[in-house]
């Protein structure tokens, strides 16, 4: 299981394929109070960072690959921004 | 010695199939270049199996299919296009009495062919087992001459179930079939003899191509009273209706804002097969409670759905698996009996009244 | 795949000469329902074929011109000159490519360069569909690229970039796409935007699986790495080029001609593919390091890390071997590499020996690891050369058994599932059994009693016995002290085997089977005092706990039993001439090993791990070493020596 529920978060580990979006999104749509915890990611799909566009929940960590710390979350952080003014 | 009939009208298809199958190093090959000469050479050499183009001059493909299941009776595997015209025309082959098909090899022919091979060999092996009931073919081909209209009152309707008073929240209930090898006709037998009111939603796992399944879908359409659509997109499960999961990919049980919807979802490369039936089954249970939900898992070869219907009966749900006898091949409801996952084993023909009586 | 291609060209123009026929007579009668069927059918056969192969836009141009057909046939368009004509043009244009296909195997660019405007004449009720994508000579900026490179420069860069413009398809994750992945493939990227094109849909209405996305960035990379990038997808990707404002006013863009093309070969050299192996072993190797960490984490009783260390082990093992397979491909090469050494070398022995030779060669086009083709040639060598010098006969002789004049040697290969089957046979004097059996016990390699007990077969399998030679003499040919054995060793370090079938009087047939490619083998690692061996898996039935009462002594070895079995027990130290471990444990651990039709039990110390590895086979000094398969890489970065017990226990 790569996306999970916690007790105080919804984790993404590991590899998080297209697959998973579901679990994702259910977790989404029941516990909106719980931020989305992206440190144990070294991949995310798409469809997940979508899926978190659309949910727009409290987002922490940092996952370790450069690319996905450095540009797409910042990218995905200027997204919420823009789509809260 | 597994001796095989390749029927192709293109040389190089002919080579690239002899190719093939002559590696695999226990095949006795034959080929014929059109329908005529495919005739000719049947009974004499007698094949335990063989490959027929759709597409071939002299005598296309679903005539030289008729003329080999009224003369020479024998498993035939298809060699279809992926196109919308190759969908419909390999269905009627089904109809008529192929056993499968495989799709002709497009693409790049070194990436594709190595991916392509091994499904294809199994499925001509697992043709060459299959045994032609004459019996059965001879129903089907009946049946099949009749004229669109007697069929309708040809169906022997089962008991209604109530009248839906649309007031009324649907009942969470849900009928899940899976189906592979011979699955098509054997859809036509269960489906098409559900009367329209029928109380619960179905949802049907053929494993397919996806340009297949929406012929797949129309044509059940036509024949059943129920409403028949397949997947496309996100749609809200609705009682009365029918839902084709779309091939080459998934479908997806889920609840969005409350509601019980199908998803189509990306095939999941952990599962074999797609549709997965295992994979529809597993995300109905995340949202149906156990005892609302029905399986049905018919003829084809693999194991795909015995997993998951096992677990389904063992958490409370009911389950049926095709019996032995009429499935064209055996593989997954026999598994499922193996894992002791069917709670009841029935022929094709039985299976709508099973239904019926579980539902209404 | 040669051999494809050649079919290829010789069907298309028997079936361009169909459709040029056949269209031809629609144009003298457009009603031929006959002839609109037949030009109907070669364009649909051509289609498929064309399919099989990578031939650019061969595949479109027929595609289109198989719909305008199909819709005719339909009735829905008229059959006039507007259809014909272009119908004519695409007939010569495929008539014109097969020439280079069949010398290239690739659409030839003259005809490839010729294709857009086939594609243009075969669409005109859809002309101006394409205009957009065509117009290349444009100058302007469009205004998305103005202002994502705005927002780009507003932070102090002035490069010469590309703006590129992704919508992914909305069921692109249907076809495996993960855009934001292929995102992160661009090179130099300076900027990245993701936004939702619709708004954000109730959730409710809201699909997961179908992609909703605007993906913007810059790159400050040259055009055609970024076209690279966007290769497979060029319909939903934007491209701008933008030269920095160096000199003067805003952005301009650059001309560039390129667009997005695939290219379907590439050379690379073979030391990088190498070197790509070589990670690859190390990622297993890596990857083998995670398994003992599930066992830690789980017992210091943290069951969740050890799931998640379980879950991600299985991933990177799944990537891994999917890596590994895709590296292991593209170091396949056609036998021909080393088959084409041949035709000389024959003509030259044969001239030498004075025979007149007919070489024949079939299945050059299969394919095996490079490594594996290029061991092949000196065996091989040596086989033919045997069959030249032992096998064919001098001419008269041949012409006194009414034999053809000219000797007959086949190198044939082909391929069996994973393997590929070589066979050297000719028609040459055939081995005489009661010859081999004399040479053998002459040689001591056998008693009389025993080779009493054996089959011709058996008896033709000691040729590969060392020190065995049926010849008289130690020609200068096959000579250079070099016997069967040293080619039944070399292919058995490949992973093959060779098999030998003779007939006296007409000829000998040696048939070589090997892997296609080294494959990752799964091993027990076990040990011996402080030493430690792997062992493949596959070799081992079982394993079993053996008191030391439960040893009984037999004759001069050791037995046991074993499900009322008596089964003989070698220990492994005495296999390795290891000393003596100083004190016997109390229970010994026994791999049960089936070496022929026998059971064998090898007694060691300890069984350790189990673990999947690469297998390479020895080279250098330990080259030709008996007992061992060759060495790997275990996660503790210790080199494991692979043990071939069946050589061992022999």
């Amino acid at each position: 299981m790569t996306v999970t529920l916690q007790d105080d978060a919804i984790t993404l580990t590991g590899a998080c394929g297209v697959e998973e979006v579901e679990n994702l999104v259910g977790y989404l749509e029941r516990r909106q109070d719980l931020p989305v915890d992206l440190a144990g990611a070294t991949s995310i799909h798409t469809a997940l960072w979508q899926a978190l566009m659309v949910f727009k929940p409290v987002v922490t960590g940092t996952p370790a690959s450069s690319f996905t710390s450095g540009q797409v979350l910042p990218a995905f952080r200027a997204y919420l921004e823009e789509s809260q003014e | 010695m597994i001796r095989l009939l390749i029927v192709e009208d293109s040389a190089l298809m002919r080579k690239l199939l002899g190719q093939i199958f002559r590696a695999e190093g226990d095949f006795e090959i034959e080929f014929a270049r059109d329908g005529v000469q495919a005739l000719d050479i049947l009974p004499r050499f007698r094949p335990d199996v063989v490959t027929l183009d759709i597409h071939m001059p002299l005598m296309d493909g679903l005539t030289c299919l008729n003329r080999i299941m009224l003369e020479h009776p024998c498993p035939v595997v298809m060699v279809s296009s992926l196109t919308a015209e190759g969908a419909e025309e390999t269905l009627t082959a089904l109809e008529i009495g192929a056993v499968d098909f495989i799709a002709k090899p497009t693409g790049a022919i070194s990436l594709e062919i190595d991916a392509l091979t091994p499904r294809l060999v199994e499925k001509v092996r697992t043709a060459a087992t299959v045994r032609i009931r004459r019996s059965l073919r001879l129903a089907e081909r009946v049946r099949l001459g009749r004229k669109a209209a007697s069929w309708q009152s040809a169906i022997v309707r089962l008991p209604s179930a109530e009248r839906i008073d649309p007031t009324r929240p649907a009942k969470r209930g849900l009928v899940l079939i899976g189906a592979s090898t011979g699955g098509p006709p054997a859809l036509d037998a269960v489906l098409a003899h559900l009367p329209e009111d029928f109380g619960w939603p179905i949802l049907v796992a053929q494993h397919m191509p996806g340009s297949f399944t929406g012929a797949l879908a129309r044509r059940l359409d036509k024949l059943c009273a129920m409403k028949v659509r397949e997947v496309t997109e996100q749609t809200r499960i609705e009682p009365a209706n029918i839902y084709i999961a779309k091939g080459d990919a998934d479908m997806l049980v889920s609840c969005r804002g409350g509601f019980l919807v199908a998803v189509p979802a990306p095939s999941d490369p952990n599962y074999r097969w797609h549709p997965s039936v295992d994979r529809m089954v597993l995300s109905a249970m995340k949202h149906v409670p156990p005892g609302d939900l029905v399986g049905v898992l018919m003829t084809g070869m693999g194991n795909d759905g015995a997993t998951a219907m096992t677990a389904l009966r063992m958490a409370g749900g009911y389950t049926i698996a095709e019996a032995e006898e009429t499935a064209v091949v055996w593989g997954m409801p026999g598994e499922l009996v193996r894992l002791d996952g069917a709670s009841e084993v029935k022929r094709v023909d039985e299976i709508g009244a099973s239904l019926a009586d579980r539902v209404c | 795949m040669d051999e494809l291609i050649a079919q290829f060209a010789i069907e298309a123009r028997e079936l361009v000469q169909q459709a040029s026929d056949d269209l031809l007579a629609l144009e003298g009668n457009p009603t031929g329902r006959d002839r609109l069927e037949g030009a109907f059918r070669a364009i649909h056969t051509l289609k498929g074929s064309a399919a099989l192969f990578e031939f650019g836009p061969m595949l479109r141009v027929l595609h289109r011109a198989e719909d305008l057909l199909s819709q005719a046939r339909a009735g829905k368009i008229l059959i006039n000159a507007n259809l014909l004509e272009p119908l004519l043009a695409v007939i010569a244009w495929i008539d014109d490519s097969i020439d280079g296909i069949a010398q290239a195997g690739l659409l030839p660019d003259a005809q490839e360069r010729q294709a857009p405007r086939l594609l243009g004449l075969l669409s005109v009720e859809t002309a101006d569909h394409d205009a957009d994508a065509v117009g290349d000579a444009r100058t302007s900026i469009p205004d998305w690229a103005t202002s994502l490179y705005q927002r780009f420069a507003s932070s102090g860069n002035d490069e010469t970039v590309v703006a590129i413009r992704y919508e992914p398809h909305a069921e692109c994750f249907f076809s495996g796409d993960d855009p934001i992945a292929t995102m992160a493939r661009l090179p130099a990227i300076r900027h990245l935007s993701v936004s939702l094109k619709e708004p954000a849909p109730s959730p409710g209405a809201y699909d997961p699986f179908r992609s909703n996305l605007l993906i913007e960035a810059i790159s400050a990379g040259s055009l055609a790495e970024v076209v690279a990038v966007f290769r497979l997808i060029p319909d939903q990707v934007k491209l701008e080029p933008i030269s920095g404002p160096a000199g003067g006013a805003g952005p301009t863009a650059v001309s560039d001609n390129t667009s997005v093309r695939p290219s379907s070969i590439m050379r690379v050299d073979s030391a990088r593919i190498d070197r790509l192996i070589e990670i690859a072993g190390e990622l297993i190797t890596a990857k083998n390091r995670l398994a003992p960490l599930v066992d830690d984490a789980r017992n210091h009783g943290n069951g969740p890390l050890a799931r998640q260390i379980a879950a991600s082990h299985t991933d990177i093992e799944r990537l891994v071997a999917s890596l590994y397979s895709a590296v292991t491909q593209a170091r396949m090469i056609p036998l021909e590499h080393t088959f084409r050494r041949f035709p000389r070398l024959v003509r030259e022995t044969a001239l030498k020996l004075g025979k007149t030779i007919d070489l024949v060669i079939e299945g050059e086009t299969v394919e095996a690891d490079r490594e594996i083709v290029e061991s092949l040639f000196e065996p091989l060598l040596h086989l033919i050369r045997n069959g030249l010098d032992h096998g064919i006969e001098a001419e008269a002789d041949r012409v006194q058994q009414s034999k053809p004049a000219r000797g007959h040697l086949v190198l044939r290969a082909r391929q069996r599932g994973d393997q590929i089957e070589i066979e050297v046979a000719d028609d040459g004097c055939g081995m005489d059994p009661q010859r081999a059996k004399a040479t053998a016990i002459a040689r001591g390699l056998v008693s009389e009693s025993q080779a009493a007990t054996l089959s011709e077969r058996e008896i033709l399998q000691l040729a590969f016995a060392p020190g065995f030679s049926t010849a008289a003499a130690v020609t200068d040919l096959s000579g250079r002290g070099v016997g069967l054995d040293v080619v039944q060793r070399s292919i058995q370090s490949l992973g093959g085997t060779v098999d030998l079938r003779s007939t006296v009087g007409s000829g000998t047939t040696f048939t070589l089977r090997l892997p296609i490619s080294f494959s990752m083998t799964r091993l027990m690692v076990v040990e011996v005092g402080d030493e430690r061996y792997g062992v493949p898996i596959a070799d081992v039935i079982e394993t079993q706990k053996l008191p030391m009462h439960a040893i009984q002594p037999v004759k001069a070895g050791r037995a046991f039993m074993l499900r009322n079995r008596t089964i003989p027990l070698l220990i492994l130290s005495d296999l390795l001439h290891l000393p003596l471990p100083d004190a016997t444990p109390g229970d010994l651990k026994v791999l049960i090993v089936k070496v022929g039709p026998d059971l064998i039990g090898i007694g060691v110390d300890a069984i350790a791990e189990r673990a999947e590895t690469l297998t390479r086979p020895l080279t250098g000094l330990l080259k030709g070493v008996s007992g061992i398969a060759g060495t790997t890489l275990l996660g503790d970065g210790k080199v494991l020596l692979v043990l071939n017990l069946e050589e061992l226990i022999q």
